[in-house]
């Protein structure tokens, strides 16, 4: 009758399984949810039954089970789930189980409760069908403590002989239904099916993540370059029509005397602008690959464009003879005209006239020849302004086409290299994932090899244990020798 | 709001664990002129029915309102006849409890508040009943023994007093009849020890955005912004942010409406909810409204 021959009994059916690591206690637990009187029934059955030992929940020791459960409920309302929840966990080891109803004195509706929750922990749990309730009033406000009949249920559950062996079968069938829970668990893996989806959700998410950043980037360079090169053809022209309006006023005001200077300077400005341009574009093609993220080296600029042609002022003999001619003309005829003048209003003076007025012809000639000059240099310079600045416009334009596509090369070839980079780590990313899916895999296979191995024997133990617990065996199990 | 009926009167949907009380609360709030929602109608608010103290099972209901509610905490009269009386005692687990959920919570005695607001229930033979306890007592220790003591009175009177009153109606009556209270005196006595009073002014502060909202869209259809209107909308949209907690200024002159004109206009550009802030525009709507009757010149802003 003791527990070692339920032990045998079970390891008959399973030898392998190592006995509940339970102590018992020879106490009655004394436990319900939260206000429905647990204290009022402790004091009444100790002070009642004074040779039993009665604790609560808190007062049991770590790892020792009652021999007795006393589960206490109010009659304000029936049993919920979490009642039922806590009536498990008291009673896990234990197969005496005492359903207490309390509080009668004041809930005339007591009777219906009791009923209802003796229902609700028969469908709870089949075990809990034959288990003994009644109506307490332990601490009533008024009149005295009704508890005659828990006193006497909670006597004659003690007083059973096969409580020890019942009890003992109980901790067994709870510590089966563990392990076999155990079994299932691991098979089905609660966790394991939400790890596995959210494996496979993350191995999609790094592929996905890995040929999106791809061609993000390649879009991101070409749309990036494109706009850069618009930019930067408008910035070389706009400078280059600026140069020409400024070269082209100073070209209008230049005097003979700084022509060979013009030229220099006209040099100067050219260079200027060139460097200006290429500022821009270093500056330009840095922002890009910072917002590209591809910090890299740009090819150096090339060399200047070619030097500026010298302006076209040479021979013009003919036009200079042909000017000093009209120029002499116009001298002459002026000089003849003055003298002509002269000799009618002053006869004395004659001679001194002539020779003042040849004097002022041969000087008008030479202004006229003069100023003739200069004007025809003058728009001689316009024109090869013009000329030079077309020149470095289609110059500075091809040099921004040439700088252009060297970055772009260099950068496309960034992005190529930050690709692959990218793509490995993807691939280490998807390696870890379908490792740890195949590790799950893995540990399912053996879960289920396992249970398949243990699970015939814990279902035996668990018939055998389940069939002496059963009601309609317990009288022929009570005197059968074991 | 989710689920919320957006026609009609507002209605309170009555939850709970069975066993706790619903059938007799859902008595209690139709008597009180409360319009119940039946199974499967939309409601406005939830009003649930816990008894004696908190379960996980309504923890978890509580946890996650699908409206705004009250939690009665009903059979109040069965909490125990120490202290201050089992209403109090259950007032005080009340405030207990309210340290540890959102919902608003009440202790109510639903039978005695049935009994005090529902007609028909204190009639002629149960007054007369308790006239006859108020000169001879029985014995009110416990239920069973009221019904199977020996007394003066036949057992299913005795019986329907302890169903439609319970020991606690029963006490409260026999002692306001033995101070020379007639039946509406019994009925108020009733009323007053049941708590049934603070349940019913929770549920109308639960309303209050439900009552707003049905106002608003009414209005909104009918194209009405007239001073009858707008009044309403602003006293709709008080209740509303009162019920949050939140004192208004009611005084009714020039300064006071301009001052709180100002006030809400405030309040509405800072960061709370939409219907706080339309609650806080139609305060505002109103205010200026009141002030312009007072003779409050509007000036053009520079």
């Amino acid at each position: 009758m003791s527990d070692d021959d339920v032990d045998a009994l079970v390891q008959a059916a399973h030898p392998d399984l190592p006995p509940p690591a339970v102590t018992r206690d020879d106490v009655v637990l004394v436990s319900g949810p939260w206000l429905a009187g647990t204290t009022g029934v402790i004091t009444a059955l100790r002070e009642r039954l004074p040779r039993h030992t009665f604790v609560e929940p808190a007062e049991l020791r770590p790892g020792a089970v009652p021999v007795a459960v006393v589960f206490v409920v109010s009659a304000t309302a029936p049993l919920t789930e979490s009642d039922c929840a806590l009536l498990d966990t008291a009673a896990a080891d234990t197969d005496a189980v005492i359903g207490v109803v309390t509080k009668i004195d004041v809930h005339r509706t007591w009777r219906d409760v009791l009923d209802a929750d003796r229902r609700i922990a028969a469908a709870h749990a089949p075990r809990y069908a034959g288990m003994p309730w009644v109506g307490a009033a332990a601490a009533p406000d008024l009149g005295a403590p009704v508890v005659d009949a828990l006193v006497g249920v909670v006597e004659h559950a003690l007083a059973d002989d096969a409580l020890p062996r019942r009890n003992r079968l109980r901790a067994w069938e709870t510590r089966l239904n563990n392990l076999v829970r155990r079994h299932e668990r691991e098979v089905s893996g609660a966790g394991r099916e939400a790890r596995l989806a959210a494996l496979r959700e993350q191995r999609s998410a790094a592929v996905r993540q890995a040929r999106l950043d791809k061609t993000e980037r390649a879009i991101g360079v070409r749309s990036r370059m494109q706009q850069a090169r618009m930019q930067l053809s408008y910035f070389a022209r706009s400078r280059c029509a600026a140069v020409r309006t400024e070269l082209q006023e100073d070209a209008a005001s230049t005097t003979r005397r700084h022509l060979r200077a013009f030229t220099d300077y006209v040099r100067r400005r050219f260079g200027e602008v060139t460097a200006e341009v290429d500022e821009a574009v270093a500056r330009q093609l840095s922002d890009v690959g910072a917002e590209l993220g591809l910090p890299i080296e740009y090819p150096a600029p090339p060399a200047m464009p070619a030097a500026v042609p010298a302006p076209p002022l040479r021979s013009r003999r003919a036009e200079t003879r042909l000017m000093t001619l009209l120029g002499a003309g116009f001298g002459l005829g002026v000089a003849l005209t003055l003298s002509r003048l002269l000799a009618d209003l002053a006869p004395q003076w004659t001679v001194a006239g002539v020779i003042a007025c040849a004097a002022v012809g041969v000087v008008l000639t030479l202004w006229v020849v003069g100023t003739r000059g200069l004007l025809h240099d003058r728009a001689v310079l316009d024109r090869w302004v013009a000329e030079v600045v077309s020149g470095l416009r289609a110059g500075l334009e091809e040099r921004v086409a040439t700088r252009m596509l060297a970055a772009e090369s260099a950068l496309s070839v960034a992005a190529a290299e930050r690709d692959i980079e990218d793509g490995a780590r993807a691939d280490q990313t998807v390696a870890a994932v379908d490792r740890e899916i195949h590790q799950h895999a893995t540990a399912r296979a053996r879960a289920v090899t396992e249970r398949d191995l243990r699970m015939p024997a814990i279902a035996r133990a668990l018939a055998v244990v389940r069939a002496e617990l059963a009601p309609a065996a317990e009288n022929q199990s009570m005197n059968r020798p074991l | 709001m989710a689920g919320m009926a957006t026609t009609g009167p507002v209605r309170a949907a009555v939850l709970g664990r069975p066993g706790c009380g619903r059938r007799t609360v859902t008595r209690v709030l139709r008597a009180a002129g409360v319009v119940v929602a039946g199974p499967g109608d939309e409601s406005d608010i939830d009003v649930y029915v816990a008894a004696e103290t908190l379960k996980p099972e309504d923890r978890a209901v509580l946890a996650r309102p699908a409206r705004p509610g009250v939690a009665v905490l009903n059979k109040a009269d069965l909490t125990g006849f120490g202290g201050d009386g089992p209403v109090a005692a259950a007032a005080a687990h009340c405030e207990r409890l309210r340290q540890t959920i959102d919902t608003p919570i009440y202790p109510l005695a639903a039978l005695a508040a049935v009994a005090a607001l529902e007609r028909g229930v204190l009639d002629d033979a149960m007054v007369e009943a308790l006239r006859v306890l108020t000169t001879e007592s029985a014995t009110l220790a416990n239920a069973d023994g009221f019904v199977t003591a020996e007394h003066r009175l036949a057992r299913p009177i005795r019986e329907r007093l302890l169903t439609e009153l319970d020991l606690f109606g029963i006490a409260h009556a026999v002692v306001a009849l033995r101070d020379g209270a007639d039946r509406a005196g019994v009925a108020a006595v009733l009323r007053q020890a049941s708590g049934v009073d603070a349940v019913l002014a929770a549920i109308t502060r639960a309303a209050a955005p439900a009552r707003y909202y049905r106002l608003a869209e009414d209005m909104t259809a009918q194209f009405r912004s007239d001073d009858a209107a707008v009044a309403a909308r602003m006293s709709a949209a008080i209740e509303v942010v009162e019920a949050a907690g939140i004192a208004v200024d009611r005084d009714d002159d020039l300064d006071a409406h301009l001052r709180r004109a100002v006030a809400w206009r405030r309040y509405s550009r800072g960061p709370v909810s939409d219907l706080q802030r339309r609650c806080a525009d139609d305060i505002v709507r109103g205010s200026l409204r009141r002030w312009e009757r007072f003779g409050g010149v509007p000036e053009a802003v520079r």
